[in-house]
């Protein structure tokens, strides 16, 4: 509490004590200038100019600057949100996502959150900087604030998912029920406006595949088990494809053979939806599946072999990882199932037919790092890697 | 195209002039539309421009013109010029060259210069007086903002 007395008072002093500066003649720069300089700002200095005056303040809420400031942030040398929890705390680290050969701390960014909102699943990847977490709560990462919603008018178990529409720069929240084929449920960010019921011309759905979906280019992804038959069997896997716009579904059939690709996980791969196998394979290779078109009647089949590590100390394997993501340069992003003495993310380009591996922790540093932040012997859990995560102020200043 | 052609002059708000390559001043869009406009002879007369910004200016315009294949400048060069170009202005220069640049319209250089002053502008008290600009809120105003984003003064 002293603690916070003291900032407070820094504040103040900061904000109050001026007056007798020697404070140049220079004219006011023009509004429109003032928010060029703003939306370079990172994230932290934003929030703290936020109490410099209110013109500001109301400058930072209109949603050209939220977009303008969203750019920047795109333009910026790539970075992954990383997070996972320990015990009753998340931590969440922004790390460069290109080569870092100094392999120290001093790169990232961290913070951790003690609030119980935080060890709720996850139930979106970092969709245009916002996260969705069980309960419809949004939470946006770079301004550490939560955001309640409420919930659709539905007793029916569902599932949630975070949309982005690139073209109108609106998130949107799709809520399905698994009983209701016919209709689904529909919130606008920042619009002011409560849940929509729309109508889905669906099968019956019994249960979902993949809890994440997964949105890229204005499409959301989600997959499904549907009944197709009056006799409730067999059931069918499928992908739903909705788009965040128009607000229409299709469904698109899977690759292979009913269920045997359940586990595949979404990706985007040159612009196109893919599946790709979770696990590297005994013999190294990486199974993707990449649809070639928009109803799902065509899909191409690619092996790729991952080079083996460099360093195989602590028995490092390749079958010990599990995929998480792709970068926006097309590199697969892997990352051990389990860890504790050392934690390291593999960069596969499967074009190069390359690995990279960045260490973030081993051995002694290993302990360095638990030291420093605290983790002492705990379990890591719930690991997230969001590539290519970029500063969003969008919903929450 | 004789060599006088490819020359122009700028003339600053204070009567400054600087012979230039076309080339050069061409990276200015508002210099631009003026050739292309209205330009009398070959000077053109920048009402809002000081000479010592504007020598600044040309000094920028110079390093990142395209002159007959004389370009070749790798863009990590480049990009260590413009740090070094923006370091150690001070801040009436800096906000002088963001006015400049906006007036001449040369994206690159508004860009430039209005990161850099993202970049030295941290604190709220740099924000007061770096950006010049009036606190209008009431203490308790301000208190509750700062409250709610009590993070981002971590440190």
């Amino acid at each position: 509490m002293a603690e916070q007395e003291e900032k407070r008072a820094r504040i103040q002093r900061a904000t109050h004590d001026d007056d007798n500066d020697k404070r140049s003649k220079l004219d006011p720069i023009p509004l429109d200038l003032i928010s060029e300089i703003l939306s370079r700002l990172p994230a932290k200095s934003l929030v703290r100019s936020l109490c410099v005056s209110k013109l500001w303040s109301s400058l930072t809420k209109h949603s050209s600057f939220i977009n303008s400031f969203a750019t920047r942030s795109s333009e910026r040398p790539p970075r992954n949100l990383v997070t996972f929890s320990v015990e009753s705390k998340r931590f969440v680290f922004s790390v460069p996502q290109d080569r870092n050969p100094d392999r120290s701390f001093s790169s990232m960014d961290s913070y951790q959150m003690t609030n119980h909102k935080v060890m709720r699943f996850l139930l979106s990847k970092s969709v245009q900087g916002l996260v969705l977490l069980t309960g419809f709560l949004i939470w946006n990462p770079t301004m550490r604030r939560f955001l309640n919603l409420s919930q659709p008018k539905t007793r029916n178990l569902g599932m949630s998912f975070l949309g982005y529409d690139p073209l109108e720069g609106k998130h949107k929240l799709l809520h399905v029920d698994r009983e209701h084929s016919k209709s689904a449920w529909i919130l606008t960010l920042g619009a002011q406006e409560s849940w929509r019921k729309i109508s889905k011309d669906m099968p019956f759905c019994s249960s979902f595949g993949e809890r994440c979906g997964r949105c890229f280019n204005g499409i959301l992804y989600y997959s499904a088990c549907f009944c197709t038959h009056p006799s409730g069997r067999p059931l069918e896997y499928h992908i739903v494809r909705f788009d965040v716009r128009s607000e229409k579904f299709n469904l698109i059939k899977p690759p292979k053979g009913t269920f045997a690709l359940v586990d595949h996980m979404m990706i985007p791969y040159e612009g196109r939806l893919a599946l790709v196998s979770p696990t590297i394979s005994d013999d190294n290779k990486v199974e993707i599946y990449i649809l070639q078109d928009a109803d799902g009647q065509k899909w191409t089949h690619k092996r790729f072999r991952v080079p083996s590590m460099k360093d195989t100390r602590e028995g490092r394997r390749l079958s010990d990882l599990r995929f998480h993501d792709v970068t926006d340069a097309g590199e697969f992003i892997f990352a051990p199932k389990s860890f504790s003495e050392s934690f390291y993310i593999l960069y596969f380009d499967p074009r190069r037919k390359s690995i990279r591996e960045e260490v973030w922790f081993e051995g002694i540093s290993g302990d360095e790092f638990r030291r420093r932040y605290g983790l002492r012997d705990h379990e890591i859990r719930d690991l997230h890697i969001f590539p290519n995560h970029f500063e969003s102020i969008v919903s929450c200043l | 195209m004789s060599k006088s052609e490819k020359k122009i002059v700028l003339k600053s708000l204070d009567n400054e002039a600087f012979e230039v390559e076309k080339a050069v001043a061409l990276q200015s869009q508002t210099i631009w539309v003026m050739c292309e406009d209205k330009c009398v002879g070959n000077e053109i007369p920048l009402e809002n421009v000081t000479g010592q910004i504007l020598a600044k200016v040309i000094d920028y315009c110079k390093k990142h013109a395209v002159v007959d294949g004389d370009g070749d400048e790798s863009s990590e060069e480049l990009k260590n010029w413009d740090t070094e170009f923006t370091k150690n202005m001070d801040q009436s220069t800096l906000f002088n060259m963001i006015l400049a640049a906006n007036y001449l319209n040369i994206k690159s250089l508004l860009n430039l210069t209005c990161q850099a002053v993202a970049d030295k502008t941290k604190t709220i008290d740099e924000f007061h007086t770096f950006l010049n600009i009036e606190n209008n809120f009431t203490p308790e105003e301000e208190a509750q903002i700062c409250q709610e984003n009590l993070w981002a003064f971590d440190d």
